[in-house]
């Protein structure tokens, strides 16, 4: 028993079936086609998903954070009369991120630069008295505010009640850092109130070491009009004389 | 053996540490001013308290560029200003209330500094309180201004009178620049007239 001709003598052979090699065994037909209607639901449903959340995102930038919300619910309940929402606004950090991004591109004061890289989240809202509602009682107000507030984890910092004008700024009580400064202000003006709330980090990166925190009267036209109060990093507190 | 007892002996120290400390409560520098609500006729009313947290805060953001103010936020723990603007309907009653406040600071052991009356009624008086001799403990101020306002102010640290105005400066409060400036000059008139007076 000789070998055949065209195979070299004492070399190992190694037989491939060329069908095992070429064509490996196909699952069923019913395991085929269960694979391929997930993968159908997966594309149909991530844009879907993808909507679903560009919508909650859009909806929670006019839902104000919790604390804002209590502030707003007692200030309102315990004024006794009628406020009207103009503005409620909530940004997080993809609101804000979009809006630093956008504003890459533009020429602003470094200043207001160094102060909107810093600010990670920032809510406020704005209520004006109903037309013909008495001016609330202010002091009761401003009590309320506190408890509100206390109860939440905040002390207030500074109170100003001065003819029509009141403000307060309250920080957390606790883990209060240079590196992540929560601060909350409520302004009181003649017919209209508004709160206030953001986060900011320490933006190191800039030379501006300051954050102020601005309040202005409705009716002064500008922001640079006449601030009662403002806030900073390398000088936390400062009352400017108005009158 | 030995473990059994200087566990519960450790952890007995610990807990009358914490009890103590929680017992201690606010130190003895710090003034309780009272509640003061805030008026509803369009008074001035003003309430700052800058604890420790944030006095900490601001001591390391102006670490580096100042550390001399830094040192000076580090060795306070409290700011504390009240200004109360004076109506007919509350004049007297925040007149009794200060001079109660003064009786019991006298009471308390304060040292009473400054005592000032000028002929348009303005009434300053100016405590402070001593750690241990040397060291300050606290600082309060008390003004009243008949025609205008009530001021209260106490910081609780080691501060001396005239360092009031440097942190008025530092915390930009203008009120506090205000009272140091004249804390400032009340020390220099006082130093100068002690220099000509010849000794006897």
């Amino acid at each position: 028993m000789g070998a055949p001709a065209n195979e070299p003598t004492g070399a190992a052979v190694l037989k491939i079936s060329p069908s095992s090699a070429m064509n490996p065994t196909s699952p069923p037909p019913a395991m085929r086609r269960s694979a391929r209607r997930l993968w159908l639901w997966g594309l149909l449903a991530t844009p879907l998903l993808l909507l679903l959340l560009v919508g909650a995102g859009v909806a929670s930038f006019f839902h104000l954070g919790s604390d804002a919300r209590a502030l707003r619910n007692e200030l309102i309940k315990s004024s006794g009369v009628e406020w009207r929402q103009q503005i409620a606004l909530n940004g997080n950090w993809l609101a804000l991120g979009a809006i630093r991004a956008g504003l890459s591109f533009v020429n602003l004061d470094p200043g207001a630069r160094a102060a909107i890289q810093s600010v990670r989240s920032a809510g406020v809202g704005v209520y004006q008295l109903a037309s013909g509602a008495p001016l609330p009682h202010r002091g009761a107000m401003f009590v309320t505010a506190d408890s509100a507030m206390t109860a939440r984890g905040w002390e207030r910092v500074v109170g100003v009640l001065d003819g029509e004008d009141l403000v307060a700024i309250y920080v957390p009580e606790k883990n209060i850092s240079v590196h992540h400064l929560n601060v909350a202000c409520w302004c009181l003006t003649e017919r209209n109130w508004s709160s206030f709330q953001f986060k900011a980090i320490r933006n190191r990166s800039s030379n501006t070491r300051s954050l102020k925190l601005t309040c202005t009267r409705p009716d002064s036209g500008s922001l640079s009009g006449s601030p009662p109060i403002a806030m900073s990093n390398d000088i936390p507190l400062h009352r400017r004389q108005t009158h | 053996m030995k473990t059994i007892i200087r566990y519960p002996l450790a952890i007995a120290v610990l807990a009358a540490g914490v009890g103590f400390n929680v017992l201690a409560g606010p130190p003895p520098s710090e003034v309780d001013f009272g509640k003061f609500t805030p008026p509803d006729d369009g008074g001035q009313f003003v309430e700052i308290q800058i604890n420790s947290n944030l006095l900490s805060l601001a001591a390391q953001v102006v670490e580096k560029q100042q550390p001399d103010a830094a040192r000076l936020l580090r060795s306070v723990q409290l700011v504390h200003v009240n200004v109360v603007g004076l109506t007919d309907e509350n004049r007297a009653e925040m007149t009794k209330r200060v001079q109660r406040i003064r009786h019991d600071l006298d009471a308390q052991g304060w040292d009473h500094n400054v005592a000032v009356q000028d002929k348009d009624g303005q009434d300053v008086g100016v405590y402070t309180k001593t750690r241990g001799g040397e060291a300050l403990a606290g600082l309060a101020v008390t003004v009243i201004d008949p025609k205008g306002q009530v001021v209260l102010i106490n910081i609780v640290g080691d501060i001396r009178p005239e360092q009031v105005a440097v942190l008025g400066e530092k915390l930009n409060i203008e009120l506090l620049k205000d009272v140091g400036a004249a804390l400032k000059e009340a020390a220099s008139k006082d130093t100068t007239s002690s220099e000509a007076t010849p000794q006897k």
